[in-house]
């Protein structure tokens, strides 16, 4: 597992940022998702042991977090959302003393800082100052900080932050390889759902400091597969009524409709009852969700939840 | 992609046991200082205290070993009872010498502090690399040791390290393992006062700086904080001065002086209190009542607590025992002092007092009154940093 987390519960005051939590996830690529003050940075702290829950126990990378905290920075990397840069530094002098400060020698933290920038694509521009990078230059430059002790996880926070298409593609791109390719786990919390779709397997959704939904994505998408999206040439209506009156459940999207076949039914009965009708049928196919659409739903019922009560 | 990136590697190193984290940071810490050409040439114009304190303990070593070289200089100038017996006085040379060196070295050191200090955390927080710090391997107390080292570094770089190769210098000089017996204590004091320096204006200089992200302000507080809190404590030595002279004067029925009278630097008085410019007949014993009033408020003068460097001071003072050797010093100078006063103008021969140059030379007030001030401060000191350098936890 890359981390367990047995009703973890953290307030700020009167604000309760996580409130008991509990949630199982295995390694991989893990996007962490959920609107503003959801509570995803506190999670990540937490999992980091940088702050002092209220209750509750949990493990990462199957070191306890309460009396491990140490030993799971160790084997963390963090690219932090915020820009923070060690003053005066150029940049393989700054990967080399984040590597220092893991305990690596001096020299070998050299090397691997310039292994690292070569894998970022930081090229000459490692031995100006850091303070003269651009948005995308830090951005790389975190990440390479991140991975120079090679660590069993690696937590983004908004990674993609201030780059332009380009850049961003090709920080996707590594996260990705670093997940599928090199055998890291990757916890990537991100408000752009593509770029969470593009780079991980599974996701979990967090809300007021709650688990609201998580799962592999391709999983939480396939609900849907017994729905079909379908557009007709002509009266949209009269085939819907149709449908209805054979058992299926329908909602109208855009100019299309969300058709729910009756279980036991296959795609045959929306070939007869067209054909029954008089109607063509222009599109037919598997409703999938976007990731986006697994998202608001879960807020949606989140909110619809705590209405109630 | 160029053919020779080779993609990500994994790392298979060895790390370094926890313990040492901080010393990555005191490392880093001074190849940054070091980029500093200031500073740079500030240490070397810090050792030039400790060139002199070698030449001396040098010299010294020679003019024992009764060097042709030496004895044509020394023997005019040192009394009698040295100048026959230089070895007696051995240990309240080195003594002396080591003090007048820490003395001297004292102002470097606030100078170092002014230039390598304020950046220290300041620094860090100006460009927010505590996050970055603390989400490594790291707790806040490696952070702050690994800051203080650099201090240290500095301190031991001016003065532990000059003071100990100094000593080494003088041993050679002396040719004489019977210096070690007489002498040793100074090394180890020398390296405790070291530590003294280092715990109490390190953590002031960390505390001053995690408070602004603005290294100037930082430098200007440290600033005021050495030379106001001097100032005060000169002003409010020379009121008691003052009050003194007054009160002696009004005792033997003399006018008190407008203003003048006796200096900060205790000077003798210089201004007749005459309006006419003539001296008081019994003028001799309004001095030597002034000065026998000073000696004897010497224990209760708090005044000179309210300086910080004062209160450094005090303690090197008490750890290097700069009171016995000026003690052994006044003995050989009092008796000839004595007999050659009335000829030389000084008027009624007061009688040999062992302690005259102890008293003058050293603050007489005792040495735990100024450590508790510096305890005092280097409590605020840790409270400081606890509140301001904050982990994540309390982080934005």
């Amino acid at each position: 597992m890359l981390f367990v987390l047995r009703d973890i519960t953290k307030t700020y005051g009167k604000i309760t940022a996580l409130s008991q939590l509990s949630v199982t996830v295995p390694t991989g690529a893990v996007g962490l998702l959920g609107p503003n003050g959801a509570g995803k940075t506190t999670l990540i702290r937490t999992l980091l042991g940088l702050v002092t829950i209220d209750s509750g126990a949990g493990e990462v990378l199957g070191l306890d977090l309460l009396t491990r905290r140490l030993d799971i920075r160790q084997a963390v990397g963090f690219v932090s959302e915020d820009e923070c840069l060690f003053p005066n530094l150029s940049g393989v002098e700054f990967i080399a003393y984040a590597g220092e400060l893991c305990g690596m020698p001096r020299s070998e933290a050299l090397q691997r800082a310039h292994e690292v920038l070569n894998y970022v694509a930081l090229g000459e521009a490692r031995y100006r100052p850091v303070e003269s990078y651009s948005s995308g230059m830090k951005q790389r430059l975190k990440l390479a900080a991140a991975l120079v002790h090679d660590p069993r996880l690696l937590i983004l926070d908004e990674p993609t932050n201030g780059m332009d298409p380009a850049g961003r593609d090709e920080m996707l791109e590594l996260a990705r390889d670093l997940a599928h390719g090199k055998e890291m786990s990757l916890l990537f919390s991100s408000h752009l759902l593509p770029d969470v779709e593009h780079v991980c397997d599974h996701v979990l959704v967090l809300g007021c400091g709650r688990l609201l939904i998580q799962g592999q994505i391709q999983e939480l998408k396939n609900l849907h597969d017994h729905c079909y999206e379908v557009e007709v040439k002509v009266d949209a209506r009269s085939f819907a009524r149709r449908l209805g009156e054979a058992g299926c459940t329908m909602r109208e999207q855009d100019h299309s409709l969300i058709v729910g076949l009756p279980p036991g039914q296959s795609l045959e009965l929306l070939w007869k009852l067209a054909a029954a009708c008089g109607e063509q049928i222009r599109c037919l196919r598997p409703q999938k969700s976007t990731l986006e659409e697994v998202f608001l739903k879960a807020l949606e019922e989140d909110h619809h939840a705590e209405t109630t009560n | 992609m160029p053919i020779f990136d080779q993609g990500y590697q994994h790392w298979k190193g060895t790390l370094s046991g926890h313990a040492w984290r901080w010393l990555a940071i005191t490392k880093q810490g001074l190849r940054g200082q070091l980029k500093n050409r200031s500073l740079r040439m500030l240490l070397l114009t810090a050792w030039s205290p400790a060139l002199a304190l070698g030449f001396v303990l040098a010299v010294w070593g020679l003019f024992e070993q009764g060097s042709e070289s030496v004895l044509p200089l020394l023997r005019p100038i040192l009394p009698p009872g040295i100048a026959t017996d230089p070895r007696a006085y051995r240990h309240a040379i080195w003594t002396i010498s080591y003090s007048i060196f820490f003395k001297s070295e004292i102002i470097f050191i606030m100078l170092l502090m002014v230039i390598a200090g304020p950046n220290l955390i300041s620094g860090d927080l100006r460009f927010n690399a505590l996050p970055l710090y603390f989400s490594r391997p790291l707790r806040r107390l490696d952070y702050l040791l690994g800051k203080l080292g650099v201090v240290a570094a500095l301190v031991a770089a001016v003065a532990v390290g000059p003071a100990t190769a100094a000593y080494l210098l003088g041993v050679c000089f002396s040719l004489d393992l019977g210096v070690i017996a007489d002498t040793w204590r100074l090394l180890p004091m020398s390296i405790v006062y070291g530590l003294v320096i280092v715990a109490s204006a390190g953590t002031l200089m960390l505390a001053l700086s995690s408070l602004s992200r603005r290294s100037l302000y930082i430098g200007i507080a440290w600033g005021g904080l050495w030379l106001i809190s001097s100032a005060v404590a000169a002003v409010l030595g020379g009121i008691q001065r003052e009050t003194i002279v007054r009160t002696v004067m009004l005792k033997q029925g003399v006018a008190a002086p407008i203003g003048g009278g006796r200096g900060p630097n205790r000077a003798p008085l210089h201004h007749p209190p005459h309006p006419r410019g003539a001296l008081p007949a019994n003028w001799n014993l309004i001095q030597e009542q002034v000065k026998e009033a000073e000696i004897k408020a010497a224990p209760t003068n708090w005044r000179p607590l309210c300086s910080y460097t004062a209160n450094l001071e005090r303690l090197g003072e008490a750890l290097l025992g700069t009171d016995a050797a000026w003690v052994q010093v006044g003995r050989a100078i009092e008796v000839p002092r004595a007999t050659l006063q009335p000829f030389l103008g000084g008027g009624r021969a007061s009688p040999p007092n062992e302690r005259r140059l102890a008293d003058s030379m050293v603050p007489q007030y005792p040495w735990t009154w100024s450590a508790g001030v510096l305890a005092a401060l280097l409590g605020l000191s840790l409270w400081t940093l606890n509140l301001r350098v904050k982990s994540l936890d309390r982080l934005r």
